[in-house]
C-alpha cells in the first residue's frame, strides 16, 4: 500500500459559472507522478496553482503530508512550482537564481555551493553556475528551473507544462530526464499538460480533465484501453466510432484488422499512407463513414487504393446511446 | 573645395555639409555660450569677447543668493525625485499588473497635466497653495514639480514593470519570498533600467523648471532657472553664460553616469498604452 502524499478533498475554485474546477477529489501517492492532462481550460493548471497557493480556492481542503495547507501564502507551502516559461530572473546568474531560496533560509554558504553543484549535475548543466538566464537555450533553461525548485528538497513538485514551449525533439529528451531525475530523488510530481502522448509517456496514473471534472483516472494503459467515457476515448490517442444499433464502438485504428475481399466487400480503401513503422489506410464504409486502419507496413503491401476489403474488429468498447450523448 | 567635392564624391560631399549646419546649429550657441562666460572684455555687436578671463565666474560665485539658488535647486531636484520615485513607483506598478475598472483612464490622467498650457495650471495651482500657506515653501515648489514629473515616473516604470513576468514574481514566491521581497527582490531589480530613466528625467525636468517654481516659490526660494530669469535681466549676458553653465553641468554628469539606460526601447515601453 503506498503513502498517501497529497490529499485532495472536494477542491472548488471558480472564476465564473462556467470556468474553473468544481469538488475535485484526487489522491497523490508518495513517489508517483501523476499526470493532469486535458484540453487548455479543462481547469487543470487551476487545480496545480491551487496546490502551489498561486489560486485561492473557495472551499475544501489540501493536506500535504498530513498538514493542512490551503491557506497558507505560496512562501510558506513546502511544494516546488515550475512554470511553461519565464521561471528564471535574468538579472541574477544560475547560481544567484538557485541560491534566492537557500539565502532566504540562511543556509551557510558552503552548503549552498555544494548543493547547487549536485542539482546541476542532476540535471546534467554542471559549470554553467556564473552564466546568465539569457545564455541558456529555452531546454536548458527549464533544467535549471527543475534545479532551483528541487533546491529547496521540495515534498512535491509542481510542473506546469514544463516543456511545451520546446521543440519536439528537445520535448522527447527532456521527458525521459524528468522519469529519470524524478527516480533518482524519489519525487512525488503533479505534471500539467495538454499534450496526450507526453502524459502516456511519463506518467504513472493519468488524470483525465474535461470542463472542470476528472473525467478517468487511472495508469496509462487502463486510460488508453478502457476510456471510460467517450471524451477520453477521443482525447487519448487515436480512435474510430463505429455507430451500431445499440449505441456507438469505440475501435482504436490498430484494432481494425484487414483482409482482401472476395466480391464487393465491406469497405473501401479511400487512402494509403505510410508513416513510418506502421501504415494508415482509411477505409470507406458501405453506410459512407470513414474508418481509419493502422497496418504493420509489411501487410500495407497487399492493400492498394480503390480495393475493396473485409475488416474485423479485434477489440472495441461500446458506449450505450445516453453516453455517447455526454 | 573642388579638390574636396570630387574627393568624397557629390553624395557625401552634400551630407558633410549639412551634418556640419546641423552641428553649427545645435552646438554653436553652447560654444558661443562658453566662450562668453570666459569672457574678459565683450562688447555686443561682436560674436567673440575681444579679451579671456574668470571675471565673470568670479561675479557669479560671489552672489550668495546665486551661489544659494544652486544649492537649493540641487536639494530640490533630489527631494522631487525621491519622492516622486515613493509617490510614483506603486501607482506604476498597480498599473501594469492589476486589472481593474478605469485603467486606461488613470493612466491617460497622469497626461493630463502636461495636455494644457502649463502657466495656466500653475495660477490656479497658486491660488489653492496660497490658502493652504504653501505659497514661498519649499513643499509647495515640490508639488508643483511633482506635477510636472509624475507622468514620466508613472509611464516609463510602468512599462518596465509590464516586462516582468507574473511567473518571475510566482517563483520567488514558490522559493519562499514575501510578496514584499519579491518586489525588491525581483521586480524592481528587472525594472530598474526604466526606472533609472524615469529618475533622470524627473531630475533634470526638477533642475530646469522655471515658471512654477517662479510663481509658488518666490520670494523665499530660489532655484537656479527662476534665478535665470533675474540674471538674463539685470546682468550683462556673460553672467548669464556663466550662470547657464553651471546649471547646465548636472545634467551632463547625469547624462554620461546613466547613459548606457537611456535607450529609446526604455521610452517606447513606457508610451504604449
Amino acid at each position: 500500500m503506498p503513502n498517501l502524499k497529497l490529499d485532495i478533498q472536494g477542491l472548488t475554485k471558480k472564476y465564473s459559472a462556467k470556468e474553473g474546477v468544481g469538488n475535485i477529489n484526487l489522491q497523490v501517492n508518495e513517489g508517483e507522478l501523476l499526470t493532469l492532462l486535458g484540453p487548455s481550460g479543462c481547469g487543470k493548471t487551476t487545480i496545480l496553482r491551487s496546490i502551489g497557493g498561486f489560486n485561492k480556492i473557495d472551499s475544501g481542503k489540501l493536506i500535504l503530508d498530513g498538514q493542512e495547507i490551503q491557506t497558507l501564502p505560496p512562501e510558506k507551502r513546502p511544494t516546488g512550482m515550475v512554470f511553461q516559461s519565464y521561471n528564471l530572473w535574468p538579472h541574477m546568474t544560475v547560481y544567484e537564481n538557485m541560491a534566492f531560496g537557500p539565502k532566504l533560509r540562511k543556509t551557510p554558504s558552503a552548503q549552498i555551493k555544494q548543493q547547487i553543484a549536485d542539482m546541476l549535475a542532476l540535471v546534467k548543466m554542471s559549470g554553467c553556475e556564473k552564466k546568465y538566464p539569457t545564455q541558456l537555450s529555452g531546454g536548458q533553461q527549464q533544467r535549471i528551473a527543475i534545479a532551483r525548485a528541487l533546491m529547496l528538497k521540495p515534498s512535491l513538485l509542481l510542473l506546469d507544462e514544463p516543456f511545451s514551449a520546446l521543440d519536439a525533439k528537445i520535448r522527447a529528451q527532456m521527458r525521459v530526464e524528468l522519469k529519470n531525475i524524478q527516480e533518482e530523488a524519489g519525487l512525488t510530481i503533479i505534471f500539467v499538460t495538454h499534450d496526450q502522448e507526453e502524459a502516456m509517456a511519463i506518467s504513472d496514473r493519468i488524470a483525465v480533465m474535461n470542463q472542470g471534472c476528472i473525467e478517468q483516472l487511472g495508469s496509462p494503459t487502463e486510460i488508453y484501453n478502457n476510456p471510460a467515457s467517450r471524451f477520453v476515448a477521443e482525447f487519448i490517442g487515436e480512435m474510430n466510432f463505429v455507430e451500431d444499433t445499440n449505441g456507438t464502438l469505440a475501435v482504436r485504428p490498430e484494432d481494425v484488422v484487414l483482409k482482401p475481399a472476395s466480391g464487393e466487400g465491406m469497405a473501401r480503401i479511400q487512402n494509403v499512407m505510410p508513416l513510418g513503422h506502421y501504415t494508415q489506410i482509411v477505409l470507406s464504409c458501405r453506410n459512407g463513414a470513414a474508418l481509419k486502419a493502422f497496418v504493420p507496413k509489411e501487410q500495407a503491401l497487399y492493400f492498394t487504393e480503390n480495393q475493396a476489403v473485409d475488416y474485423i474488429f479485434n477489440h472495441f468498447r461500446h458506449f450505450d446511446v445516453l453516453a455517447h450523448t455526454a | 573645395m573642388k579638390r574636396l567635392y570630387y574627393g568624397l564624391g557629390k553624395k557625401q560631399f552634400w551630407e558633410y555639409l549639412l551634418f556640419i549646419v546641423f552641428m553649427l546649429f545645435f552646438y554653436g550657441p553652447l560654444l558661443n555660450m562658453v566662450l562668453l562666460s570666459f569672457a574678459g572684455k565683450y562688447e555686443y555687436p561682436d560674436v567673440i569677447p575681444q579679451s579671456y578671463g574668470l571675471k565673470w565666474w568670479d561675479y557669479v560665485l560671489s552672489k550668495a543668493q546665486l551661489v544659494q539658488s544652486i544649492s537649493t535647486s540641487l536639494i530640490l531636484a533630489i527631494v522631487v525625485t525621491l519622492v516622486s520615485l515613493i509617490v510614483c513607483l506603486p501607482a506604476a506598478y498597480a498599473l501594469a499588473r492589476f486589472q481593474f475598472k478605469g485603467r486606461s483612464l488613470v493612466r491617460l490622467s497622469f497626461l493630463l497635466t502636461n495636455a494644457f498650457p502649463k502657466m495656466g495650471i500653475y495660477t490656479a495651482m497658486t491660488v489653492i497653495f496660497y490658502k493652504l500657506d504653501l505659497v514661498g515653501t519649499f513643499a509647495g515648489v515640490v508639488l508643483v514639480h511633482l506635477v510636472n514629473t509624475m507622468m514620466f515616473m508613472v509611464w516609463i516604470p510602468s512599462g518596465s514593470f509590464r516586462t516582468v513576468h507574473i511567473q518571475q514574481e510566482e517563483s520567488a514566491r514558490d522559493v519562499g519570498a514575501s510578496p514584499l521581497r519579491t518586489f525588491f527582490s525581483i521586480t524592481l531589480p528587472m525594472a530598474k533600467p526604466g526606472i533609472i530613466v524615469a529618475a533622470l528625467y524627473t531630475f533634470l525636468g526638477s533642475m530646469e523648471e522655471a515658471q512654477g517654481s517662479l510663481l509658488i516659490g518666490l520670494p523665499a526660494i530660489h532655484t537656479m532657472p527662476s534665478e535665470l530669469y533675474g540674471i538674463i535681466m539685470s546682468f550683462p549676458e556673460t553672467a548669464g553664460s556663466v550662470f547657464a553653465i553651471i546649471l547646465l553641468v548636472p545634467s551632463i554628469i547625469l547624462l554620461i553616469i546613466f547613459r548606457k539606460y537611456l535607450s529609446a526601447e526604455a521610452l517606447s515601453n513606457g508610451m504604449k498604452m
